[in-house]
C-alpha cells in the first residue's frame, strides 16, 4: 500500500519526461511540414486548394486560371495532363504563381503553433509560424549550451544554470540531475514524511515498518475472520481482544475449521472410490454435490474418460461378434448349397453307372447266346454301336435293347 | 500521417459538420481505408423506389490523385441495384471511377455519391450489363484496373 502511490507518480513522471524529450524532431524548421498546421479559424472554402482542401501552400495557378498548391497541381500532373477541374488539358510550362493577393491571404491565416499539444499556446500569421519555431518557441528542444553542455533542454527551461549538472540530494545524499531533482524528491527516501496516524516524523525508509507497528494506526479485530466487525487504534485492541467473544471462541472456531478439512478431505477420498465403483449409479450425485467443485470434476473427466473408452471397445466388440455370426451364417450357407449340389451329381454318377452295368450284363448274356441265333449278331452289333456313341456323349443310361426315344429322355435327366 | 489521410479527414470533418445532400447517409468511417455509405434514389422511378443501396469506398495511399475503389456492396437488405452499368458483383462502370479517364482530384466521397445516384435516378432499363455471367464469373481484378469501354453517354 505505502510503496505503490509513490511508485506509479514516478512512473508518470518518467513518461511526462520522455514525452517532453521526444519533441525534438519538430522544432528544426527543415521539418515543420505546413500541411499539419491548425488554423485558429475555419479557412473560408476559398482559400483551400480543391485537391488537398486545406489553405493553398504556395499557390499556382493553370492557364485556365485555377488555382492550386504547388505540389497538389504536380501530384495530379503527374496522372492526368488536365486541369483537374475544367479538365483542359496543361502541362507544367502552363502554371505560373498565383496572385501575390491570394498568396498573402493564405499567409495572414492565423494558426496554432505546432508545439501546442506540448504546452506552447502562442498562435501566429502561418508566414510567421517557421520564425516562431526556430527562434522563440519555449517548447523546442534547444541545446542546453551552459558550460559546452551538449544534452538538449526545452528553450524555455534555459538558464545560466546547467540543468544536466549532477547535484547532491540534501536528503538522501544521492547523485541526481539538476532538472530531475523534483521528481526525484517525490520519492526520495530520505525525506521525513507524517505517519498519518500518529503524526510524528519518519523518514520514508523508515515509514513502511513504523505503519506495522503505529500504535495509533486502525487494525481490525484478530478475530475478523470469524465476525467479528470492530476495528480500533493498534493501542486499543488488547483491551478489545481480552473482552471480544470472537476472540474466546477462536480455538473452538480453529478446531472446527481443521475437522470440517480433514473431512472434507475424506470424503472425496471416499468419492472417488464410489465414482471408480458404481459409475454409473454416482454420476449425477456428484453433479448435484458441488461441495467440493475442484478434486471430483478432475477425477470424473478422467473416470468419464476411462467409461466412455470402455463403452467404445464394448460398441466395437459387439459389432464385431456380430459380423463374425454373420459371416459363419455366410459360410454355412455356401456350404451347405455346395454340399446339395455334390449329393445330387453323385446320385445322377450313380444312376449312369448302373445302366452302364445293366448294358454290360446284356451285353454279356448276348454273347453267350450268340452260337444259338446266328441273325442276332447282326442286329446286336447295330445296337451296340448305337448305344457306344450315345454312352460316349453323355454317359447315357439305357435299358436292353429298348427305343432310343427312351434313352434320349433319360438322357435329358442325367442332365438335371 | 499520408496525404490521404489529411484529406479524408477534412471530407469527414467537413461530413460532420454540414452533413451530406439529401439520399445520402454514412454507414461507416473507421478508419481511412474504407467507408460505407448508404444512397437512395428519390423521385418515381419504379425500379429502386423504397430500396437502399450500399456503397464501398476503398481508399488508396494516392487518394485523391487516384480514384477511391467504389462497388456497392450487398448486406442486410441491401441489393446491388439493376441497372446496364452495373455488375451482379457490385462493380461499377462508371469514367468518374476510373484512374485515366474520367476522374479528377477535384472529386470528394460526396460528389461520387451524388454521382451515382443520378446514375441510377436516370435509368429506366432493368438489366444488367452485357455479358455480366461471364464478367462477374472469370473476374479477379480490381475495379480501378478494369478497363471499361465509356460508351454510353445516355447514363
Amino acid at each position: 500500500m505505502s510503496s505503490s502511490a509513490p511508485a506509479s507518480r514516478r512512473n508518470s513522471a518518467i513518461s511526462n519526461k520522455s514525452t517532453s524529450t521526444t519533441t525534438p524532431d519538430k522544432p528544426t524548421p527543415t521539418h515543420l511540414d505546413l500541411r499539419t498546421l491548425r488554423y485558429v479559424s475555419p479557412p473560408d472554402d476559398n482559400l483551400c486548394c480543391p485537391i488537398c482542401h486545406s489553405p493553398f501552400l504556395d499557390p499556382i495557378q493553370t492557364r485556365c486560371r485555377h488555382t492550386f498548391c504547388s505540389d497538389c497541381i504536380a501530384e495530379a500532373l503527374k496522372n492526368s495532363e488536365t486541369c483537374p477541374i475544367d479538365r483542359k488539358p496543361i502541362t507544367d510550362e502552363g502554371l505560373s504563381p498565383a496572385p501575390i493577393l491570394i498568396a498573402n491571404m493564405v499567409n495572414d491565416l492565423v494558426v496554432y503553433c505546432p508545439n501546442a499539444e506540448n504546452g506552447c499556446t502562442e498562435t501566429v500569421p502561418r508566414h510567421l509560424v517557421e520564425g516562431h519555431v526556430r527562434e522563440t518557441c519555449g517548447w523546442v528542444q534547444v541545446e542546453c549550451g551552459v558550460g559546452g553542455c551538449k544534452e538538449m533542454v526545452r528553450r524555455n527551461e534555459t538558464s545560466m544554470e546547467c540543468l544536466h549538472r549532477l547535484v547532491k540530494c540534501e536528503f538522501c545524499l544521492e547523485e541526481v540531475r539538476r532538472m530531475d531533482l523534483d521528481i526525484h524528491y517525490d520519492t526520495c527516501a530520505g525525506i521525513s514524511t507524517d505517519c498519518p496516524h500518529c503524526l510524528t516524523d519518519y523518514k520514508r525508509s523508515d515509514w513502511k515498518s513504523h505503519v506495522q507497528s503505529c500504535p495509533e494506526a486502525s487494525i481490525p479485530c484478530s478475530s475478523s475472520v470469524y465476525g467479528c466487525p470492530t476495528i480500533l487504534p493498534r493501542r486499543e485492541m488488547a483491551r478489545h481482544e481480552s473482552t471480544c467473544s470472537f476472540v474466546h471462541l477462536t480455538p473452538v472456531f480453529r478446531r472446527h475449521e481443521s475437522q470440517i478439512s480433514e473431512l472434507a478431505l475424506e470424503n472425496r477420498m471416499l468419492r472417488r472410490r464410489l465414482d471408480l465403483l458404481y459409475p454409473r449409479a454416482t454420476q449425477p450425485e456428484s453433479n448435484t454435490n458441488s461441495e467440493e467443485p475442484q478434486g471430483p470434476s478432475v477425477l470424473d473427466e478422467q473416470t468419464y474418460h476411462i467409461l466412455s473408452e470402455q463403452e467404445h471397445l464394448r460398441t466395437d466388440l459387439d459389432r464385431l461378434s456380430e459380423s463374425m455370426v454373420a459371416l459363419e451364417m455366410k459360410h454355412t450357407m455356401h456350404f451347405i448349397n455346395e454340399n446339395m449340389r455334390v449329393k445330387e451329381e453323385m446320385v445322377a454318377m450313380r444312376t449312369a453307372i448302373n445302366g452302364v452295368r445293366m448294358q454290360m450284363h446284356w451285353l454279356l448274356n448276348m454273347r453267350a447266346q450268340a452260337p444259338f441265333q446266328p441273325m442276332m449278331p447282326m442286329m446286336g452289333m447295330g445296337v451296340m454301336q448305337q448305344q457306344a456313341q450315345v454312352v460316349a456323349q453323355g454317359g447315357t443310361t439305357t435299358q436292353g435293347g429298348e427305343t432310343v426315344q427312351r434313352r434320349h429322355s433319360e438322357h435329358q435327366n442325367v442332365k438335371l | 500521417m499520408s496525404f490521404a489521410v489529411r484529406r479524408l479527414q477534412k471530407e469527414l470533418s467537413k461530413i460532420h459538420k454540414d452533413g451530406l445532400p439529401q439520399g445520402i447517409s454514412l454507414v461507416k468511417a473507421d478508419d481511412f481505408d474504407e467507408w460505407l455509405l448508404d444512397i437512395r434514389v428519390f423521385g418515381e422511378n419504379p425500379l429502386y423506389k423504397g430500396q437502399r443501396f450500399r456503397l464501398k469506398f476503398k481508399f488508396g495511399n494516392n487518394y485523391p490523385i487516384e480514384p477511391p475503389e467504389v462497388t456497392f456492396t450487398t448486406g442486410l437488405e441491401r441489393q446491388i441495384p439493376m441497372h446496364p452499368h452495373i455488375y451482379s458483383n457490385g462493380i461499377i462502370c462508371l469514367d468518374l471511377l476510373s484512374p485515366s479517364q474520367g476522374w479528377s482530384p477535384v472529386q470528394n466521397v460526396e460528389s461520387v455519391c451524388v454521382s451515382i445516384q443520378s446514375m441510377l435516378a436516370s435509368n429506366r432499363k432493368n438489366e444488367r450489363p452485357e455479358g455480366n455471367d461471364e464478367f462477374v464469373a472469370r473476374n479477379t481484378k480490381s475495379p480501378k484496373h478494369i478497363n471499361f469501354v465509356y460508351d454510353d453517354p445516355t447514363v
